[in-house]
């Protein structure tokens, strides 16, 4: 792991925080709900920093619901609560849509697309950002449970950042590994994700873990309720 | 229910206050100044002793620092002959972001002895807020403080021609308002070391995308944009591997921004945020510092 001594903590609290949305999206969704049912959706954490010696998952957090238009559909919605502590409206809406059902060991295959929508009370900034999601799942055998992995990927509409420097990167992927826990109405799920694989964090004020100089590892919980 | 949520979403809305100005600076409120006698961290702690300067020019005080109201007590120190400010050349040393003056000590210390010992003034400051200086730390209150001090430096005779600018990290926010707006007396010359473009840039680096800063903070400083009513000659001075305010996405910018009379850059190999007098070498950074005060 490679670890870097931070010492201005207060500007790296700004700048952790500054990822509120950036391809640190809560416990991805990877296969549609049941038809005409509801679900209630609450995630919790982040990537994970080093900060004042320790390394801690960010604790962003988020609420939403999803609904299962059909057998192969579902339409999701999330309001991202960390941010509204700041006073940053930021809603993600959501249509996943299932590929194929799992067949043996070849998995169900599901895409789903996404936006994330930003306003803050301060200035008025509003932001958009596209991201566009495939999973694939393995149920296990004789068992609700499932395990999946995908890979996320998040789109910076913005040529161009403050100052009108150039931006880069414009694509941030990140690539996923969980394990849902199911119950009867409830499920729990685990989530590992390697954030911005391929951006340097070397020379950023965040000192984030990470196998390497490049991306961040991020861990998350979700929790679903079924209705 | 469709009410309940309404007000929900709402009440979080008009009612989240959370901003990180605060957690902005990086203060450390003590009850004294260590100087020498300091044993916590410090940076150049390896400054040999042969910097030492002498006790006689060594002056802690206090002033009334005056922002748009908010009238606090700032604590500096003056390293050199007050008596003398009226003939000397005097560098105004605005430290960085983190605890307080003893932190810096080295640094002022370093000053004091370019272009030979004591050759020239160094007054340093807390900011409001920073070691015993009392208050609440803002935007503005930076400038009001380090404003107080060249003030009280002017007062004491200094003028505009004797007087030098100098802002590491943090530092670089005052320092380069100051020297694009006259108040009390308009910088001669610029050094900014290390200095951080604005707020903007480090959450845009941090993110890796291109968030508005206002979804995290009120802090507007832009050095980057400052830095073009500048007119000073300017030094620049920034280790190549800074790994928290980077060169490229910072000190560049800001570099690259100033379209004054005159600019130098210093690009230090293997210097990272807070080392690069330390590894250019004390004596060749005092060079640096000497030839460009001088030429």
């Amino acid at each position: 792991m490679y670890r870097k001594n931070k010492s201005q903590n207060g500007m790296v609290i700004i700048a952790v925080l500054s990822l509120l949305l950036n391809a640190c999206s809560p416990v991805t969704m990877v296969r549609p709900i049941e038809a005409k049912h509801w679900v209630a959706q609450a995630s919790f954490g982040g990537p994970v920093v080093g900060f004042s010696g320790a390394a801690i998952p960010v604790p962003f957090t988020s609420v939403g619901a999803a609904y299962g238009l059909n057998e192969v559909s579902t339409v999701s919605a999330r309001w991202h609560t960390t941010s509204a502590l700041f006073g940053v409206a930021h809603v993600d809406i959501g249509y996943l849509r299932q590929w194929r059902a799992q067949h043996g060991l070849i998995p169900g295959l599901s895409i789903m697309g996404q936006g994330s929508f930003m306003l803050d009370k301060w200035e008025r900034n509003f932001s958009f950002y596209p991201e566009l999601d495939l999973n694939a799942w393995w149920n296990l055998r004789n068992k609700p449970h499932y395990v999946y992995t995908g890979l996320t990927n998040w789109y910076e509409l913005r040529a161009t950042g403050t100052g009108d420097r150039r931006q880069s990167p414009r694509y941030i992927p990140a690539w996923n590994l969980g394990f849902a826990l199911e119950k009867s109405k409830w499920t729990t799920r685990f989530e590992l994700k390697y954030l911005a694989p391929f951006s340097s964090h070397e020379s950023l004020t965040v000192d984030y873990i990470a196998p390497g100089t490049k991306g961040a590892i991020g861990f998350y919980v979700g929790l679903t309720r079924k209705f | 229910m469709k009410n309940t949520i309404y007000f929900f979403i709402l009440s979080i809305m008009f009612s989240s206050c959370f901003r990180l100005d605060e957690q902005f600076f990086n203060r450390e409120v003590i009850s004294s100044y260590g100087l020498d006698d300091y044993t916590g961290e410090r940076e150049l702690s390896n400054l040999p002793a042969a910097y030492d300067v002498d006790d006689d020019k060594v002056h802690l005080f206090s002033l009334s620092s005056d922002d748009h109201g908010d009238v606090q007590t700032i604590y500096a120190i003056y390293l050199g002959e007050i008596d003398s400010i009226a003939t000397d050349t005097v560098v105004v040393y605005c430290h960085g972001n983190k605890f307080h003056m003893d932190l810096y000590w080295n640094r002022a210390k370093l000053l004091a002895n370019a272009g030979g010992r004591h050759r020239y003034g160094v007054l340093m400051m807390d900011y409001r807020g920073y070691g015993m200086s009392t208050g609440n730390t803002t935007e503005s209150g930076l400038h009001a403080d380090v404003n107080t001090c060249v003030q009280w430096l002017r007062d004491h005779g200094l003028t505009n021609d004797r007087m030098i600018m100098y802002g590491y990290s943090l530092g670089s926010a005052p320092a380069t308002y100051l020297s694009a707006n006259t108040e009390a007396l308009s910088p001669h010359k610029l050094i900014l070391e290390a200095p951080f473009a604005s707020a903007e840039v480090m959450v845009q680096d941090a993110a890796l995308a291109a968030l508005p800063s206002s979804y995290f903070t009120n802090i507007h400083v832009d050095n980057a944009e400052t830095i073009k009513s500048v007119s000073q000659p300017l030094c620049w001075i920034h280790g190549v591997n800074d790994d928290f305010l980077q060169i490229t996405t910072h000190g560049e910018v800001v570099y690259g921004n100033y379209h004054g009379e005159y600019k130098e850059a210093h690009r230090i190999s293997g210097g990272v945020h807070n080392n690069v007098p330390a590894v250019m070498g004390y004596d060749n950074y005092l060079q640096v510092i000497e030839a460009f005060i001088k030429r």
